[in-house]
């Protein structure tokens, strides 16, 4: 067989323990009573995977989280093993999965390189011969010498990249690092992954950023459940995912209109925000909900471009705030920023809040392309100031490919006209 | 197996980078550095030889120097196992994320623990030719015998790392065993304190092995036997292959465990 990657009958398995960690007690006991270890639950995170990568392929993998996409390229990178069938590759590996990992905050950036390089299977002669490349590719020539504890995150992650896509692989690994640094550095990023295609090395992407994904791979493997579900040209799987993707939309959405009468609480609940560390403000009032609607008046966290969206957020003001801004943002989910209107720059003036309430916004038409977005939502006093709530990032929908706008290139439509005008 | 130690031989610069990383950390922002290294035994001599001049009279000839020995050897052993225990669990990022073999974690440990040990040769055998014992040929046995030892800290050492990712009683259980451990070997007493019905299941400890043979070619200007170098051998490679064996059935589910 020629470099490249083949997969057979790969299965893994993960077991799941109640305790933290379980320790020697229990293991004794269960060696004693004979007892097969009832102190964990298993599942198998792949079933049954087949692949054949041929050397010099762009292959895209994606898939909903849990899917079993992360676990596929850690079983590629050799960081976790199989528990059925085997995986043979040929070549130099590298994978970019967890950037800067093994840094040392009281090192410098240079130590780093060598320290990071080595972690990375490089040799002193190699780092040494690429090392001007690596400082320049990072963009931090001025602080290289200094202990990387002075660094922010951003100038962590360039110098962790610039690193590990020096390390001059036959199969490059990626995991979900696209999105990393500010836009420029991507885009250097992406020149060099190109760079490596052209070389004709064999790269796998696991990755949510489906534009991405369709601009470079030849071919792109769809998982769910631990299953490949769709294998072939990149536009079938993706547009095979949003299917799936609203698929299940659709049937939590039905599902939760069943059961919206009786537990009106619990779902509340279920709605809550991805995650809340992003939030922040004094609480005087506070968004207690979000909701997107969509033109049937029915709650959706998928649209399609050009769909009409309705966003309710609900708010509780513990006292009587006079003039109130209500403010929110558009991001897509690799962070660019796309709109954040609030009630001020609108001229919308509410007189004050107290109590229970709700403040709608409404797009008549979605000019968002197919992707992920992050919706962020806030309460300001009038001076857009002081934050009595503000949850950053803190909501999540997608937009999927409509029958009627094609474009797919960028992140916006914009309604529009062609028009030509020969001799 | 081949592949398996040439693969490690490919990651030598790693190796190189963790033990002088280890080794930079111990003594960074100290002003006498690596000089720390030489100090500690040094002052032990001192210590132990105004000590047992004047306040315990201990009857072993040249007692600071047959503490020594001991006391060198020992310390690499158990500073060894007691550092390289922890090594897969503390490394759990690196682990959970990129691949490298991880033997090189335990490894790296105990090579630099092996480091300071070989450091510590600079101030006692100065000391020996200054306490006037005689040196000689039997000093030829002592790249051999440092060898077997390392083999065998290697392997418990793979042993116990693998196992205390699993179970986090190890190392706490290694703390208390490396304290028994300590009194059963003839550390600060020699062999012939053992009363005789104890003495062969007292020799069973590979620790004895080990202190005997580096006081009698450093001290006793005595070689080894036959015997003892097939002993040491053995030690050595059994406990290596057999802790190399059960860090390589954990190994697999290493990144899931931590």
């Amino acid at each position: 067989m020629t470099d490249g990657i083949k997969i057979r009958n790969v299965s893994k398995k993960f077991r799941i323990y109640h305790e933290k960690t379980f320790n020697l007690k229990y293991a004794v006991i269960n060696f004693l009573t004979g007892k097969k270890s009832s102190y964990y639950d298993e599942f198998w995170a792949l079933k049954d995977i087949n692949m054949d990568i041929k050397k010099g392929e762009t292959i895209g993998i994606i898939g909903e989280n849990g899917s079993g996409k992360s676990t596929l390229l850690k079983l590629m990178a050799r960081i976790l093993f199989p528990d059925q069938g085997y995986i043979f590759a040929k070549g130099k590996i590298a994978a970019l999965i967890e950037i800067g990992a093994g840094f040392h905050s009281e090192l410098s950036g240079r130590e780093n390189i060598y320290i990071n390089g080595s972690i990375l299977g490089l040799t002193k002669k190699e780092i040494n011969s690429n090392i001007a490349n690596i400082i320049e590719f990072s963009g931090l020539e001025r602080f290289i010498d200094n202990s990387i504890k002075t660094y922010s995150s951003g100038m962590y992650v360039r110098l962790g990249f610039s690193i590990a896509i020096h390390v001059d692989p036959d199969i490059l690994l990626i995991d979900e690092i696209l999105a990393v640094g500010d836009e420029n550095f991507q885009k250097k990023c992406l020149q060099k992954i190109h760079g490596f295609k052209n070389e004709g090395k064999t790269i796998i992407i696991v990755s949510h950023d489906l534009v991405t994904i369709e601009k470079i791979c030849d071919r792109v493997f769809l998982l769910d459940n631990g299953l490949i579900v769709s294998a072939g040209n990149p536009v079938d799987a993706i547009s095979k995912y949003h299917k799936i993707l609203y698929k299940k939309e659709d049937r939590a959405l039905r599902l939760e209109e069943k059961e919206v009468v009786q537990e009106e609480a619990a779902s509340q609940k279920e709605k809550s925000p991805v995650h809340d560390t992003n939030r922040w403000g004094t609480r005087e009032a506070e968004i207690t909900n979000i909701e997107f609607y969509n033109d049937q008046y029915i709650k959706s966290d998928v649209f399609k471009t050009g769909d009409f969206m309705k966003v309710k957020i609900h708010y509780t003001a513990h006292k009587r705030i006079k003039r109130p801004v209500f403010g929110i943002a558009f991001y897509r989910e690799e962070g660019i920023h796309l709109t954040g209107p609030n009630t001020k720059t609108s001229n919308y003036d509410i007189d004050h809040i107290e109590g229970q309430g709700f403040v709608e916004y409404t797009i008549r038409s979605i000019p968002f392309l197919p992707g992920a977005y992050l919706f962020t939502a806030s309460i300001y006093d009038f001076s857009c100031l002081h934050a009595y709530d503000h949850w950053e990032r803190c909501y999540r929908f997608n937009v999927i490919e409509s029958d009627k706008v094609k474009e797919r290139y960028g992140v916006m439509y914009i309604p529009s006209e062609w028009r030509h005008h020969g001799q | 197996m081949i592949n398996q130690l040439k693969e490690i031989y490919g990651f030598k610069n790693l190796i190189y980078n963790l033990v002088a990383r280890d080794l930079k950390v111990k003594y960074k922002g100290s002003i006498l550095g690596f000089l720390w290294s030489l100090l500690n035994p040094l002052i032990m001599l001192i210590v132990y030889t105004v000590a047992f001049k004047y306040i315990i009279k201990i009857r072993v000839e040249n007692f600071p120097l047959f503490f020594l020995c001991g006391f060198l050897p020992w310390t690499f052993l158990s500073l060894s196992l007691s550092m390289a225990v922890s090594s897969i669990k503390d490394n759990a990022n690196l682990v959970k994320k990129v691949y490298f073999p991880r033997e090189i974690l335990p490894l790296s440990i105990v090579l630099s623990n092996l480091v300071q040990f070989l450091l510590t040769f600079i101030i006692l055998i100065p000391a020996l030719i200054l306490f006037k014992i005689k040196l000689g040929f039997p000093l030829l046995f002592l790249p051999l015998i440092i060898l077997f030892q390392l083999a065998f800290t290697l392997g418990l050492a793979f042993i116990l790392s693998s196992l205390n990712v699993f179970f986090s009683d190890v190392r706490h259980l290694l703390e208390i065993l490396l304290q028994i451990w300590f009194w059963l070997t003839p550390i600060i007493y020699p062999v012939n304190f053992v009363p005789e019905r104890f003495q062969s299941l007292y020799r069973l400890n590979p620790a004895v092995l080990f202190v005997e043979s580096y006081r009698n070619s450093l001290l006793y200007n005595k070689g080894l036997s036959s015997v003892e170098l097939i002993s040491l051998f053995l030690v050595g490679a059994v406990f290596l292959t057999f802790g190399h064996l059960v860090f390589n059935r954990y190994n697999r589910r290493f990144a899931e465990v931590i």
